[in-house]
């Protein structure tokens, strides 16, 4: 996947501020990883101090913490970064609770963290995939809105998928 | 574990649209199907994103991925011909299995990480009577059958969507198939079905079999046309293994030496490879050479044919991308497998590094590249098996008209 690459060799500091009003200072390098702030940066140029007023703190930390570990491990030479990645991105989702999860994902989406986005969303599939329908319906807090009979229709027609 | 996935995302029907989608291109097709019937917005949804290209396309990119963690294979085990007897309606209920192997870190659980299942697949018409003249490819969750009288069926499964290909042009009357390829043409955006053989020329006395032919199906169009091939072929090749890799077809025969025939899907160009260090290799001489796929790079092992002993598999890759191209090629030799005993042939690398391979009690064995041990035992399918391939459960259609990759 390409990242936004970055080719100057001084390292700029920027200040993150989240919601919270917790602050991060971060090498320009490490947050234009981050979608929105590489769009922000662009934008605003020489503006050094970054408010994101819907990530507070403890969200705002990890994915960061995500981002240096992916900046520092593609500084390295290109062989078995891969590995190293994947390696990492697996500890990094492990032991993930379920609310860490799904703020973590609202962060990511929120910063256009695409590569961060993608482990997340595939984290989540690996929970509910094979679930049942009913099963699907209480993790997210869905109500059936079908009208009486409409369900039985598609479950018919997509049978094999039930078995 | 399902009690912790339980009031997962207490919050979470507003998750937007956009993150939804994210997770749907990450979940298996059944399970995707099946969740059409969570709600009516979900199954809006749903319906849309398997009709669309762009989202077909990154799904089947994430199935496929590397860091997926099973594979799944598919066998013919019984004689094709052998349908038509209703005494054998046990064998035709199982001619098709698949076997689905998955790859975890913790290598420690040896057994039950595996699940072979009866394989529900469209029948071609009963004309060969030996499933060995029926080939089976598979491409990007299509799966092509086809024999060598012109016969195709494309079908995926895991939609429930098949097609049969219109007759070719080149009829069975007068083309001796010798091979039959499918795949997916990248520049094109479109799968093509290949076949070539020699044309019969009657002549005084005898046939002619000397003038080679060839012809592209393209489902984009719906249609066969005559395209040119360079190549000769002894009339009495047998075939060995085929697949699909990177844009370009392979073919290995003996003709009677090994070759080994590549096809690019793109620029539909024929090209006979050579083996590592110009090796000629006859059939029925001490050494077997069997081509492959790893990690998308076309493989070759070279080992000895000698039942009994302890063998070794030597694993050459090729060196270039695009092979099939230039004719030419490289080979580097990348390991050796081995010396193991009781291990028939070679099958395939599957993910993670792991390797399947015969034994000479018709079970398979998974071996452990990386730690070069062997995993464990697979007694699950049947030993008539006449051929097999990796397969991923996709969303793409054989409907044809516009296809997504």
């Amino acid at each position: 996947m390409s990242s936004s690459s970055t080719t100057t060799t001084t390292t700029r500091l920027l200040m993150l501020k989240a919601s919270d009003g917790v602050t991060f200072e971060v090498e320009e390098a490490v947050a234009t990883k981050l979608g929105a702030i590489n769009n922000m940066v662009e934008e605003e140029g020489s503006e050094d101090l970054i408010c994101l007023p819907n990530v507070n703190g403890k969200f705002l930390g990890m994915v960061l913490e995500w981002c240096k570990k992916h900046a520092n491990n593609n500084t390295n030479s290109d062989k078995g970064n891969d590995e190293v990645n994947k390696w990492w991105d697996k500890e990094f989702v492990m032991d993930l609770d379920q609310n860490t999860l799904y703020h973590l994902l609202m962060a990511a989406d929120y910063l256009s963290g695409t590569e961060l986005v993608d482990l997340l969303t595939e984290k989540v599939a690996s929970m509910i995939r094979g679930k049942k329908v009913e099963e699907i319906r209480e993790t997210f807090k869905i109500k059936s809105d079908f009208l009486p009979g409409q369900e039985e229709e598609i479950r018919k027609k997509n049978s094999w998928a039930f078995e | 574990m399902l009690g912790c996935c339980l009031g997962l995302f207490r919050r979470c029907y507003d998750l937007p649209e956009e993150v939804l989608v994210e997770i749907f291109s990450w979940l298996p097709t059944d399970s995707l199907i099946r969740f059409k019937c969570v709600s009516k917005s979900w199954y809006a949804l749903i319906s849309f994103l398997i009709k669309n290209p762009e989202f077909v396309s990154k799904h089947l990119r994430n199935i496929d991925n590397k860091i997926s963690s099973s594979t799944c294979l598919v066998f013919c085990c019984a004689g094709y011909g052998q349908r038509r007897h209703p005494e054998l309606k046990f064998l035709r209920r199982n001619m098709f299995q698949s076997l689905t192997i998955f790859h975890d870190d913790d290598n420690e659980r040896d057994f039950g990480n595996y699940v072979p299942q009866h394989f529900d697949l469209p029948l071609l018409p009963a004309r060969d009577q030996h499933a060995s003249n029926v080939v089976g490819i598979h491409c990007d969750g299509i799966i092509c059958q086809a024999d060598y009288h012109g016969n195709v069926i494309l079908c995926n499964p895991a939609i429930k969507e098949w097609r049969t290909l219109p007759k070719p042009r080149l009829d069975d009357g007068c083309l001796a198939t010798k091979g039959v390829g499918f795949g997916y043409d990248p520049r094109a955006n479109d799968y093509k079905v290949v076949r070539f053989g020699c044309e019969r020329i009657p002549r005084v006395g005898q046939v002619d079999y000397s003038k080679t032919k060839a012809e592209v199906y393209s489902m984009g169009t719906d249609s066969w046309r005559e395209i040119g091939i360079h190549l000769k072929f002894d009339r009495f090749l047998v075939r060995a293994q085929k697949f699909f890799s990177r844009g370009v077809f392979y073919w290995s025969m003996w003709a009677p030496t090994y070759m080994v025939i590549s096809f690019h899907m793109s620029d539909e160009l024929f090209h006979s490879m050579t083996l590592p260090n110009d090796l000629v290799v006859t059939q029925g001489e001490q050494i077997i050479p069997t081509v492959t796929v790893w990690n998308e790079s076309v493989a070759l092992f070279l080992y000895h044919a000698k039942i009994g002993v302890a063998k070794s598999f030597e694993v050459w890759v090729m060196d270039d991308y695009y092979v099939g191209i230039k004719g030419t090629c490289s080979w580097i030799r990348k390991l050796v497998v081995g010396p193991l005993v009781d291990i028939a042939t070679p099958l395939a690398f599957l993910k993670n590094d792991e390797f399947l391979m015969e034994a000479t009690d018709g079970s398979l064995i998974l071996y452990d590249l990386r730690r070069q041990v062997l995993r464990k035992r697979i007694q699950a399918v049947s030993r008539l098996r006449c051929w097999d391939f990796s397969y991923v459960k996709s969303l793409v259609s054989v409907q044809g008209g516009s296809q997504s990759r």
